[in-house]
C-alpha cells in the first residue's frame, strides 16, 4: 500500500481536499479508514464536501452506503437516550449527563459526523447511583459481566458500574460516575466537572463543548487499548476544530483543565492534532497548557509510542517499531489508571480467563456486544 | 489489470495464489478478494467459480474476505472454520466441515449489510427476453430447488439468494453465485440434472445439509445485463398440493411478504419503502404460487412472459 493513502485520510479528516482521485487509491483509503473505525466519517465527510463528485462512483456508493448506516444509527441513538430518560423519570438523581459517541449525536456536535458506536455511556453522580442502578434494572436492563471477577473488579475500581444490557432492545449501556477510575488518584470532583453541562431540547444533558473536549482528551490519553486511536483523535479534532474561533470555549477548557489538573493531557492531545491531523491551530492553542508539556526527553518518548499507535492500525501503512509502541502504551495506560500492585493482580485474573478461552475456544461470557 | 476465467487457470496456481495475495473473483455486483489456505475452500472456490471472471493482480474489489482457523487450542480437537472480512470476524467459527458454505453465506452477508445503494431482498431472480422473475422466499419455501430448475431450464439466473435492486434506476443486477441446495433438493438436484457440478454435502450445518451448484456458463457470460422486473412469484413448495394453485396478489397483500424477504428496508428507511412500493407497480404480475411440481411454475411463467408453449 502506498504511503499517500494515510495522507489522502488525513487530508479528508482534517477539511483538506485530497489531491488524488484514482479509484485504486480510494480503495486503499476505505480499507485504511475501516480498520481505523473512520469508514462511517470518511464517508460523510467526502459526501458533504465540495470534491464529492470528483469521486468515482463506485467509490461513491461506498460511501453513500455508509451514510444511511449512520443515519439509521443516530435515529437508533436518539431513540436510545429518550427511552433512557423516560426509565430513570422518577427515581431521586440529581442529574444524568450523556457522555461520548451519545453525546456527540445528542448535542449534534461535529463529532457527531459520521460516528458510529457499540454503547451508549452516560454519567450520574455517585450518592444516585445505586438507585440509577436499581431501577435500570426493574426496567429491563440487565447486567452483562456475570462472571465474579468481572463484577468484582467494577466493583472495586473501575469508574462505571458493569455494561448492562437492555434485554429486548440489546442496547448496551454503561452507567459511569466518574470520567476515570478513582483508583488512578487523578479523578476529578465530579460535582463540579458536572456542573459544565448544556442541556439540549431541554431535556438532554451533555457536558458543555470544553468539558466534552477536556473528558475527549483525558480519556484518550488515560487509555491502555489504542486500536481506535486514530478515530479518538479524530473526535478530539472535530471538537476542537468546531470551536477554533471560540474564546469562551478556549477559556472555560484552561479553566477546568487547571482546576482538574489535565494540562498534560490537553496538551498532548493539541501535540497530537498538530502532528497528526495537521491541525497548525492547535500550536497556537497549545501555549496555554505548557505547564503539562513533558520535559524534552519524555516528548521525545511520547512521540515515538503516539505517532505510531494515534495512526490508523492498517498493516499497509505500518511504521516500524509499532507493535511494541502499542505494548509501552498498553503499559503506560495502566499505570496511569492504577498502581503497580492492583495491575500485576488485575492482569493475573485476566489472564486466567483469557487461558480458559485460549484452551476451550469457549467465549468469555459477557463478549456478547452487539455490532 | 488482467482477467481470465478461473478454468484458464491451473488448479496449482490458484490456489497458492489464495494463500498469499489472494484471488479476486467479480461476481457482476460485488467483487471480492478471497484469501484461504483451507483446502477443502480452495478446492471448492476453484469447481464453483470455474466460469467467473479471476483476477491474481492487483485491481478493485469491494471486500477483502478469508477463511482462516480461530487461534486456539481447541482447533486441533475440534477444527473451525472463521470467516473474516477485513481482517475481523463478524461471526462465530463454524466447525471446518462447513467451511465452504461459511465463505459463501460470509459471502452473502457482505452484500446484504454493505450495498445500500440497492434495495435487498431475499428471492431467486431469472430472467427471459429481457425481463426479470423475482422469486422471493423465507428459507425452506423451496426457493433453490426451482431456481436451480428454472436456471438449467432455458432461464437466465441471476442470482439464487438476493435480488438487488438499484434505488435509482430499477434495474436488478447480476449477483452470480453458487446455487446453494439443501437436504432432499441435493439428489433430487443430481437426478434432474446428471451434468450439473456440486460440492460435496455439508452435513448438519445450521440449514441441514447443504451442497452448492455451480452457476451454469451462459448466465456468467451475460453478468452486465440488468433487466427490470416483470413477475413477482412467492413460491412455496408443498409435497402434498395434488395440483399447482397460482393465485394473484394485491400490492396490499404482496406488500408485507416483500417486507418479510426484504434485507436491508431498514436501513433505507423512506427510500427503501418508496423502491418496494415502485417494485410492485412496475411488475405485471403479482402472484402467489403453491406447487408440487416445478415445471407447473416454469410453464407458468413462460406463457407469462409472451412465449408459446
Amino acid at each position: 500500500m502506498k504511503a499517500n493513502v494515510l495522507e489522502t485520510l488525513i487530508d479528508v479528516m482534517s477539511d483538506e481536499k485530497p489531491s488524488n482521485f484514482e479509484e485504486l487509491h480510494w480503495r486503499d483509503v476505505i480499507r485504511v479508514a475501516k480498520s481505523a473505525d473512520v469508514v462511517h466519517r470518511l464517508s460523510q465527510l467526502v459526501l458533504s464536501s465540495d470534491y464529492k463528485n470528483e469521486i468515482p462512483l463506485r467509490v461513491r456508493n461506498i460511501f453513500e452506503s455508509y451514510n444511511r448506516h449512520t443515519q439509521l444509527f443516530h435515529n437508533q441513538v436518539k431513540y436510545e437516550c429518550a427511552q433512557l430518560i423516560k426509565d430513570i423519570q422518577g427515581v431521586k438523581l440529581k442529574k444524568l449527563l450523556f457522555l461520548k459517541g451519545a453525546a456527540y449525536v445528542i448535542a449534534g456536535s461535529r463529532a457527531a459526523t459520521g460516528r458510529v458506536f457499540s454503547d451508549l455511556d452516560v454519567l450520574v453522580d455517585r450518592a444516585s447511583l445505586s438507585n440509577v442502578e436499581k431501577r435500570l434494572n426493574l426496567v429491563g436492563w440487565i447486567p452483562m459481566k456475570r462472571d465474579d471477577y468481572d463484577q468484582n473488579y467494577y466493583r472495586k475500581w473501575a469508574h462505571e458500574i458493569p455494561p448492562l444490557m437492555h434485554n429486548n432492545r440489546k442496547t448496551v449501556l454503561d452507567v459511569h460516575h466518574n470520567i476515570i477510575p478513582p483508583v488512578s488518584g487523578r479523578a476529578p470532583d465530579m460535582s463540579k466537572l458536572m456542573a459544565s453541562q448544556t442541556v439540549v431540547d431541554g431535556r438532554f444533558r451533555v457536558l458543555s463543548p470544553a468539558a466534552m473536549f477536556l473528558h475527549s482528551a483525558v480519556h484518550l490519553f488515560f487509555k491502555e487499548e489504542f486500536v481506535f486511536g486514530f478515530r479518538d483523535l479524530s473526535d478530539i479534532y472535530l471538537l476542537a476544530k468546531e470551536q477554533e474561533n471560540s474564546a469562551g470555549f478556549w477559556s472555560e477548557l484552561e479553566i477546568l483543565s487547571n482546576e482538574f489538573d489535565f494540562d498534560r493531557e490537553v496538551y498532548l492531545a493539541l501535540r497530537y492534532l498538530n502532528l497528526i491531523m495537521d491541525w497548525e491551530q492547535a500550536k497556537k492553542f497549545e501555549k496555554a497548557f505548557e505547564g503539562g508539556k513533558p520535559s524534552a526527553i519524555s516528548t521525545k518518548i511520547h512521540d515515538w509510542i503516539f505517532l505510531r499507535i494515534l495512526r490508523p492500525r492498517h498493516k499497509g501503512i505500518r511504521l516500524q517499531g509499532t507493535g511494541f509502541a502499542y505494548f509501552l502504551g498498553f503499559i503506560r495506560g495502566h499505570l496511569k489508571k492504577m498502581s503497580i500492585g492492583i495491575l500485576i493482580y488485575h492482569i493475573f485474573g485476566k489472564s486466567i480467563s483469557n487461558c480458559k478461552y485460549w484452551l476451550t475456544g469457549q467465549k468469555r461470557r459477557g463478549d456478547l456486544l452487539q455490532k | 489489470m488482467t482477467q481470465a476465467r478461473l478454468s484458464e487457470l491451473e488448479y496449482k496456481t490458484v490456489s497458492s495464489a489464495l494463500k498469499k495475495n489472494g484471488v479476486i473473483v467479480d461476481t457482476g455486483l460485488a467483487t471480492f478478494r478471497i484469501k484461504t489456505s483451507n483446502r477443502a475452500v480452495a478446492r471448492n472456490f476453484y469447481d464453483m467459480y470455474s466460469n467467473h471472471k479471476v483476477c491474481l493482480t492487483d485491481s478493485w474489489f469491494d471486500f477483502t474476505i478469508s477463511i482462516e482457523s480461530p487461534p486456539n487450542l481447541r482447533s486441533i480437537l475440534k477444527p473451525q472454520a472463521l470467516f473474516k472480512l477485513d481482517g475481523i470476524p463478524p461471526f462465530l467459527p463454524l466447525p471446518k466441515a462447513h467451511s465452504y458454505p461459511l465463505l459463501e453465506w460470509g459471502m452473502n452477508w457482505c452484500v446484504a449489510s454493505h450495498f445500500h445503494t440497492h434495495l435487498i431482498l431475499h428471492a431467486a431472480v431469472l430472467e427471459k427476453s429481457g425481463k426479470a422473475v423475482i422469486l422471493p422466499a423465507p428459507p425452506g419455501s423451496g426457493k433453490s430447488t426451482l431456481c436451480t430448475y428454472l436456471a438449467h431450464s432455458g432461464w437466465r439466473l441471476l442470482s439464487d439468494e438476493m435480488a438487488v435492486i438499484d434505488l435509482v434506476t430499477g434495474e436488478i443486477s447480476p449477483f452470480l453465485r453458487p446455487i446453494c441446495v439443501k437436504n432432499d433438493a441435493i439428489n433430487i438436484v443430481k437426478e434432474w440434472f446428471p451434468d450439473a457440478v456440486l460440492t460435496p454435502t455439508a452435513k448438519d450445518t445450521q440449514k441441514g445439509n447443504v451442497a452448492h451448484i455451480r452457476p451454469p456458463e451462459g448466465a456468467i457470460a451475460q453478468a452486465n445485463a440488468k433487466p427490470k422486473v416483470h413477475t413477482i412469484l412467492f413460491p412455496l413448495y408443498s409435497k402434498k398440493a395434488s395440483e399447482t394453485i397460482i393465485s394473484e396478489l394485491s400490492q396490499a397483500e404482496a406488500l408485507p411478504k416483500l417486507l418479510e424477504n426484504a434485507f436491508n428496508n431498514e436501513v433505507l428507511g423512506a427510500d427503501g419503502f418508496r423502491s418496494l412500493l415502485r417494485l410492485m407497480e412496475e411488475s405485471s404480475l403479482l402472484v402467489d404460487a403453491e406447487y408440487s411440481d416445478v415445471k407447473d411454475i416454469d410453464l407458468f411463467l413462460s406463457e407469462g412472459f409472451g412465449e408459446t408453449v
